[in-house]
């Protein structure tokens, strides 16, 4: 493929020509937006933040679930090895 | 052993508890069992992806591992359903991803309002969809040209530059 020429496009401003190549162009142009838009803006980077802590949240569930499997399996061992060696359960060989 | 045996009993019911939370928090993501690799705005940030050969740049909300592929997803929590201007963002993602990494992605992930995911497949057909959008976008910014208003009621209405396309204007067009 013949490389592209020209300035960088960005992922998004290629979703926003899609919805309006009139809005994508005004706001290339560093236009103001009416009070409601910048609110929506502001709206939609609060969003993606809490989208980003959801995901840090998710991990860390993830971390400790994974602790916790590792923490059950010992337990499971130590208790058979307990009730083996206390006599409560004899080996079947 | 009977508080070993309470402890593991313990174990197992924070287990089912924890078990259901990440359900429910990766379903609010709109992940289903894909593994998280990273997420703008979190403590593993998604990197910048650039293509040199394309003149692309962009950083995907999310990027999940499926088996050898790496799937971008684009989060839209206000959006209720599936738009064709998010359909050619997670392309461009899609492409960033298949230059940055060397493989390349066979979708990417949507998640609209509510968790709701949806799977954009990243075909041949939509590539080239991509490419010409973005050979269209150029030629504007080359011949330093505006694009013009044209009214669609939806958008316009709820549009932060309403003002600036139709101050004191008709709606010139109608589509």
């Amino acid at each position: 493929m013949k490389p592209a020429g020209g300035p960088y496009l960005t992922a998004s401003e290629i979703g926003a020509f899609v919805y309006c190549p009139q809005a994508w162009h005004l706001g290339r142009q560093n236009v103001a937006r009416n009070a409601g838009g910048a609110r929506r803006l502001v709206a939609g980077t609060v969003a993606h933040r809490q989208i980003g802590a959801r995901a840090d949240w998710v991990r860390a569930i993830e971390l400790l679930r994974r602790l916790l499997i590792v923490a059950t399996c010992g337990l499971v061992a130590i208790v058979v090895i307990q009730l083996f060696s206390a006599g409560r359960l004899v080996f079947p060989w | 052993v009977v508080v070993l045996v309470i402890t593991l009993v313990l174990c197992l019911v924070l287990l089912c508890f924890l078990d259901r939370w990440r359900r429910s928090e990766r379903t609010e993501l709109g992940l289903m069992n894909e593994a998280m690799i990273s997420a703008d705005d979190s403590e593993h940030p998604t990197p910048t992806l650039y293509s040199a050969r394309y003149r692309l740049v962009g950083r995907p909300d999310q990027l999940v591992r499926a088996g050898r592929m790496l799937i971008p997803v684009e989060h839209k929590p206000r959006a209720r359903r599936l738009q064709d201007s998010h359909i050619l963002q997670v392309a461009a993602q899609c492409l960033l991803v298949q230059e940055v990494y060397g493989v390349r992605p066979t979708y990417g992930l949507l998640v609209l309002a509510g968790g709701i995911q949806e799977r954009v497949e990243f075909t041949a057909a939509l590539e080239q969809r991509l490419l010409d959008t973005m050979a269209e976008m150029r030629a504007l910014l080359r011949e330093d040209r505006e694009p013009g208003p044209l009214w669609v009621a939806r958008k316009c209405r709820a549009c932060g530059f309403r003002e600036t396309c139709w101050d004191g204007a008709d709606q010139r067009a109608v589509r």
